[in-house]
């Protein structure tokens, strides 16, 4: 553990010191929040909450993908990584350290912007706060694993711009964060079910909505759990210290598999009598509230 | 450990990059105390025999064994005993060097202490410094302090001083003696032939992915079989048949108004032009004797005209 932990301290110190990390983890996310923030003054109960949901799904899809994927493949450009595999730390060691960075990175914009919108906008969510805090780790923790699954398979800084930002707008679009997913074909809405982003606002929303259950969103949090596990586990056997080991189309075609648990758990979810009931459900705090 | 153990042993190695036969069947090992030379020019698989020893790229085939340990099996237990210098060493620009140190000591189970490293490698006023600050020879010396700061059995160094002026050259090669007599066992690499044969006990010549020879720098030079060299001048004109005719002499040449005589022992070759000199009631105006070094063994074994 004192590997993980002092690996942590520095990718934190360095999270601070680089620029285009402190943009992409902390100014972006703060800068939609401040752009949303005159929606929030006219939004009330759980469609404020919603809209918060939103902002925080944008973070994790900002810190994941491109704070974390692709920081590390310009470790490994740059043969920093190289130097790290020198010494006697795993893959595991690296993956888990910059996770637990930037989830704390994540956790702390999260945290900062429910409190502003708490104490500014009377936003009540401290009876639900466990609940979704839980979601929007596991939310987090897939996001991340998708944003290392492209780290693992891409050869070089280049490539991993251009995956990023299609997974990216693909994660954005059918989330329900640019466009309410209730409005959505039915086929796309349906897609939910197999997009991490789509599932922390459909699950946070249910948490929202209900706030007296405390398991309102489970189904959703399953699949964010199988999600972070598969991803996890295929972007550590993947792991890749030296540029020079190229990834082959066949190695692509391999991590390939990840796709199978994901698309089964999607299936699964549309199968629940209630997913498509819930992804509707999604419209009562997805509907930007007119200007008074 | 005890004294004279074998603690590096390499057999038969082979290693391909597609068509290329990068190394081919290299086998030596390395006792303890000891710094042993990878010797060759560029391409010649020094690097590729290195980072197959380090467990960082797999050998095609051989034997590779690190203090008795398999570094393709056993890569963790290994990388905990070694220390290593990469050719070029690469870290985060806004990382402070004692952030450096502290991190890297925190992998091994017993490092030394950072500060000592630090004061070793002479950086201890630049430790609040970020890498991206530090000269060329500065982030050198610091890639040397992180072979060293797990207090490793085996140390490797990869050219460690390509690109260094002399004056930092001569204070690494100060290091590197340094290391060997703190018991540790150095293995390098370099093609600078002088550098072998100051800091090396053993030196392997590599050409082409194959070991020319394996052995202590003066053992090279005999295994050479390089002319030794007498340069002399005469007060008065000689005739050069009767130098060719002197004992010792193989060859006789003419070089810059200077007769050189080459022969297996340069010694002898100048009690015979003494000699000869006396009976000649000719004075000997000037005398040089040049031995065989290990420069003149390198090109001669691997059949390079020059370096």
């Amino acid at each position: 553990m004192k590997i993980i932990w002092r690996l942590m301290w520095v990718d934190l110190l360095l999270l601070m010191r680089v620029p285009l990390s402190l943009f992409f983890n902390i100014v972006l996310p703060l800068a939609f929040f401040g752009f949303y923030a005159g929606f929030l003054h006219n939004a009330k109960g759980p469609a404020a909450g919603g809209l918060m949901m939103r902002l925080i799904t944008l973070g994790a899809l900002s810190n994941g993908l491109f704070g974390l994927s692709i920081n590390l493949v310009v470790m490994r450009e740059r043969d920093i990584l190289r130097r790290y595999h020198l010494s006697p730390i795993s893959a595991s060691h690296v993956i888990a350290s910059r996770l637990i960075a930037n989830y704390a990175m994540f956790l702390m914009v999260a945290l900062l912007e429910l409190a502003v919108t708490q104490a500014v906008f009377s936003l009540q969510i401290a009876r639900v706060l466990p609940q979704l805090l839980l979601l929007l780790s596991l939310g987090y923790l897939a996001i991340a694993g998708i944003g290392f699954v492209i780290a693992s398979i891409v050869n070089t800084a280049g490539e991993a711009q251009v995956c990023n930002q299609v997974t990216f707008f693909a994660l954005l679009f059918l989330s329900g964060i640019s466009v309410p997913l209730a409005v959505l074909p039915r086929i796309l809405q349906a897609a939910a079910g197999f997009f991490p982003s789509a599932l922390m606002i459909v699950g946070a929303d249910e948490v929202l909505l209900h706030p007296g259950s405390p398991l309102a969103s489970w189904p959703e949090m399953i699949s964010l759990a199988i999600f972070s596990i598969v991803t996890f586990a295929v972007a550590t056997l993947m792991f890749r210290w030296e540029k020079e080991a190229k990834v082959t189309r066949r190695d692509r075609l391999r991590t390939a598999i990840v796709l199978i648990p994901l698309i089964l758990a999607g299936v699964w979810l549309n199968g629940a009598k209630d997913f498509m009931q819930r992804v509707q459900a999604t419209s009562e705090n997805s509907s930007t509230p007119q200007p008074k | 450990m005890e004294p004279g153990r074998v603690v590096v042993e390499v057999k038969d190695l082979c290693k391909r990059y597609g068509p290329t036969e990068a190394v081919r069947n290299v086998s030596f090992s390395i006792p303890e105390n000891c710094i042993f030379g990878l010797l060759g020019p560029n391409g010649a698989g020094k690097t590729s025999i290195i980072e197959m020893i380090e467990g960082i790229r797999t050998a095609d085939s051989g034997l590779i064994r690190v203090a008795g340990l398999d570094p393709a099996r056993n890569g963790r237990q290994v990388r905990q005993i070694i220390g290593a210098q990469l050719q070029t060493t690469a870290l985060h620009d806004k990382i402070r060097i004692r952030e450096i140190f502290h991190l890297f000591a925190s992998f091994y189970p017993s490092p030394k202490k950072e500060k000592d490293v630090l004061e070793w490698v002479g950086l201890t006023d630049k430790s609040n410094c970020f890498y991206q600050s530090l000269s060329g020879g500065e982030k050198q010396r610091i890639a040397l302090g992180l072979a060293l700061i797990g207090n490793p059995q085996v140390v490797f160094l990869d050219e460690p001083t390509t690109g260094l002026d002399a004056e930092m050259r001569l204070q690494l090669h100060k290091l590197i003696l340094q290391i060997r007599d703190e018991g540790k066992v150095v293995l390098m690499s370099t093609h600078y032939i002088e550098e072998a044969e100051k800091l090396c006990d053993v030196v392997g010549i590599l050409q082409l992915g194959a070991l020319k020879a394996v052995a202590p720098p003066q053992e090279i030079i005999l295994m050479g079989k390089v002319d030794e060299r007498v340069r002399v001048a005469f007060c008065q004109t000689v005739e050069t048949s009767s130098l060719e005719r002197l004992g010792g002499v193989s060859r006789v040449n003419r070089e810059n108004g200077r007769f050189v005589l080459s022969g297996p022992d340069a010694a002898r070759i100048a009690v015979s032009v003494t000699s000869f000199s006396e009976a000649q009631a000719n004075q000997i105006e000037d005398m040089k004797i040049s031995h065989a070094t290990l420069e003149d063994a390198y090109l001669e074994l691997t059949g390079t005209e020059s370096k």
